[in-house]
């Protein structure tokens, strides 16, 4: 009996030695170092990129896209209950990283939140700021575009109408002043559309005003406003202003102007470059003429027009555009189409419309192109060693295009020569 | 001893009677159903003028004459308080509604008196309510009828001869900008508070034009549209 009751005993000290052995109670104490911390971050982007900006703060056009990005740590593959986004506590997407548009003009909280396993719920915020461009009527205000007779010495008043699109922020302009040799006389900042200007101006002048609207986060207004207005002159004077140019690619160019009266005795002589303005003031009442030409260069047909001043005003005439519709000429040092054959083939080329690139000119020899081929003063020069060298019984065909700086284009065919005969080739 | 015993027995029944009787009567006395009326919430102040009601701001445009208007929450009481209007501790009118006339914001002496700050509403058990709160009388701004180009003037020009268009306005009691807008040939230009500009871009033969003006609390005055011509300067000549 006292066997049986010892026997029990052992084994159930046995059974609790084996429950001991298996249970380390020390497992399960919590460990603060072994505490894993879990971090969440969200960020905008505008590229997958690598090396693009990432930001938590921006402001942009209504429907413009962004890419939203998630980091969690120590991983994204840790367990998880829920990660979702909000904007402005609405529902806004369920994926960690995509790429999305925000049309609601506003300013915006985008939160991305995540529910870990134990049911702890960490998030972290995006600022979007969506807001449109202002807006600026740039056909419609005062004064009206080329208005005439303002008088110098008064206060000059502009107004111009602009709008917010989201009716959500204040909008500022920046309203510019120059005159036509493009000072600026006034740049200042204004709250309100429009402006007076105290300034004391030149008679018979032109002065050009631009105005750029911003709302408040310095997004520029997608046009800006640009107006001119021509002062008064005085005691009956009047001007003539405009711009002269050509239809030339050439950097540079002289251009003569001359002032007629209505009996054509000149009054003045300009002498302008490439889109110059000018401005002839004072002139009396009374009808005048003005003759336009590019100087050494009689390719281009001079231009005259012909107005009337009368109202103490200044006339702007439209950009004068002189024309060259001449293209290159080409000839052979003999006149003659047909040339021999040498290992220098020369030809005349000039063009009363100025230099020609060399660029411009392409030789082909029996529809090859020619390379090597320089342009000195008029004097075309073609090397042709290898081919002089050779015995051709049949006349070969060389074409030259040639294309001005008002590209007018010359395209003309010569003829060589043979230097030799079938019998000579061949015997006979 | 058995008369009295049926004396006192007597008494008795009268008595239990009179118990019976009194508990009866006191169980047939109805108690009056309890006054809600003290269950308004709240009280407002509106105001109605040009055939419209604004809460907020509590503005009335000096030139015509408004209502201000009692509005209790909820409204089915309204008919049920008595409405009292003050200035200060001074009582000006009872009722849901207190007129106020022109002539009333005729001047500040006249505003001062004439003009309520404080609504009390009382209902029929002694209960009060009060709201107090502050109507801006703003006068209007008013144009001249005085601009320029005078109604049907001639006008001598070309499209870029600028034309002047000027005007007067003014407000008494606005320390700030007036806005206005210029109309010319239906369309409109913001000009703030200028009060002349110079146009450009108009064509031989008749044209129109009309200025407005507002203030900072939205009152407004404008011209009736007036039209100019434009005659080619040389003709003209």
């Amino acid at each position: 009996m006292i066997f049986r009751i010892s026997k029990s005993v052992i084994l159930l000290g046995l059974i609790v030695c084996a429950f001991l052995a298996c249970t380390n109670s020390d497992d399960y104490l919590f460990n603060e170092q072994d505490l894993q911390e879990i971090e969440v971050s969200a960020v905008i982007t505008n590229s997958f990129e690598n090396d693009a900006e990432k930001k938590k703060t921006d402001t942009i056009q209504p429907g413009d896209s962004l890419i939203f990005l998630t980091t969690v740590k120590p991983s994204k593959s840790i367990r998880n209950r829920q990660y979702y986004w909000t904007m402005d506590g609405s529902n806004f997407a369920s994926e960690y990283s995509f790429k999305k548009n925000i049309n609601d003009p506003g300013i915006h909280k985008i939160a991305f939140v995540f529910i870990d396993f134990f049911g702890d719920t960490l998030s972290d915020t995006i600022t979007i700021t969506v807001a449109s461009s202002p807006i600026i009527d740039t056909e419609k205000f005062i004064p009206a575009n080329k208005t005439q007779n303002i008088d110098p010495d008064s206060t000059i008043h502009f107004a111009w109408n602009s709008y917010d699109p989201d009716s959500l922020w204040e909008t500022f302009f920046r309203f510019v002043l120059q005159n036509s040799e493009q000072d600026t006389l006034i740049d200042t900042l204004l709250h309100q559309a429009n402006f007076s200007s105290h300034k004391k101006l030149s008679p018979l002048q032109k002065y050009t005003w631009t105005v750029t609207a911003y709302n408040e986060f310095n997004q520029e207004s997608k046009e800006s406003l640009s107006a001119s207005f021509f002062t008064e002159g005085r005691d009956g004077e009047n001007g003539v202003s405009g711009i002269i140019g050509s239809n030339s690619n050439l950097d540079k160019q002289d251009f003569k102007l001359i002032l007629l009266d209505s009996i054509q005795t000149p009054l003045d002589t300009l002498h302008l470059a490439r889109n110059d303005h000018f401005n002839i003031n004072p002139l009396a009442k009374g009808k005048y003429s003005l003759i336009a030409s590019v100087e050494d260069a009689t390719d281009f047909r001079p231009d005259t027009i012909q107005f009337h001043l009368g109202a103490n005003q200044i006339l702007e005439l439209d950009s004068i555009v002189l024309r060259d519709i001449t293209p290159p000429r080409i000839q052979t040092l003999t006149g003659s189409d047909t040339l021999d054959l040498s290992d220098t083939l020369r030809f005349i080329v000039y063009d009363l419309g100025g230099p020609i690139p060399e660029s411009k000119i392409s030789v082909y020899y029996e529809n090859q192109y020619l390379e090597n081929v320089t342009l000195s003063k008029d004097t075309l020069y073609i090397p042709f060693i290898k081919e002089a060298s050779a015995q051709n019984w049949t006349c070969k065909f060389i074409l030259i295009n040639i294309t001005d700086a008002s590209n007018n284009k010359l395209k003309q065919s010569f003829y060589l020569r043979p230097n030799t005969t079938l019998s000579e080739v061949f015997g006979e | 001893m058995s008369l009295l015993s049926k004396n006192n027995r007597c008494v008795l029944n009268i008595c239990l009677a009179l118990v019976a009787g009194g508990l009866f009567s006191a169980c047939l006395h109805i108690p009056d159903a309890p006054s809600d009326s003290s269950k308004i919430t709240s009280v407002d102040v509106s105001v109605k003028q040009f055939g419209e009601l604004k809460e907020s701001p509590l503005k009335i445009n000096s030139d015509d004459d408004a209502e201000l208007i009692a509005e209790v929450t909820p409204s089915k009481f309204k008919n049920d308080i008595k409405y009292y209007w003050y200035k200060g501790d001074e009582t000006l009118g009872k009722g849901s509604v207190y007129t106020i006339t022109t002539d009333y914001m005729a001047s500040s002496k006249k505003i001062e008196k004439h003009i309520p700050d404080k609504l009390v509403i009382e209902d029929n058990e002694g209960n009060r309510l009060k709201t107090t709160f502050q109507i801006v009388i703003n006068v209007p701004p008013k144009l001249s009828t005085e601009t320029k180009p005078e109604d049907g003037e001639i006008l001598y020009g070309d499209s870029h001869t600028p034309i002047l268009f000027s005007w007067h306005s003014s407000d008494r009691d606005e320390s700030g900008q007036l806005f206005h807008t210029l109309e010319i040939d239906g369309i409109s230009y913001n000009v703030g508070d200028l009060q002349q500009v110079q146009q450009s871009g108009f064509t031989m033969g008749k044209h129109t034009y009309r200025i407005l003006v507002e203030d900072s609390l939205g009152d407004k005055d404008s011209i009736p549209e007036k039209e100019f011509f434009v005659i080619d300067s040389l003709e003209g000549l």
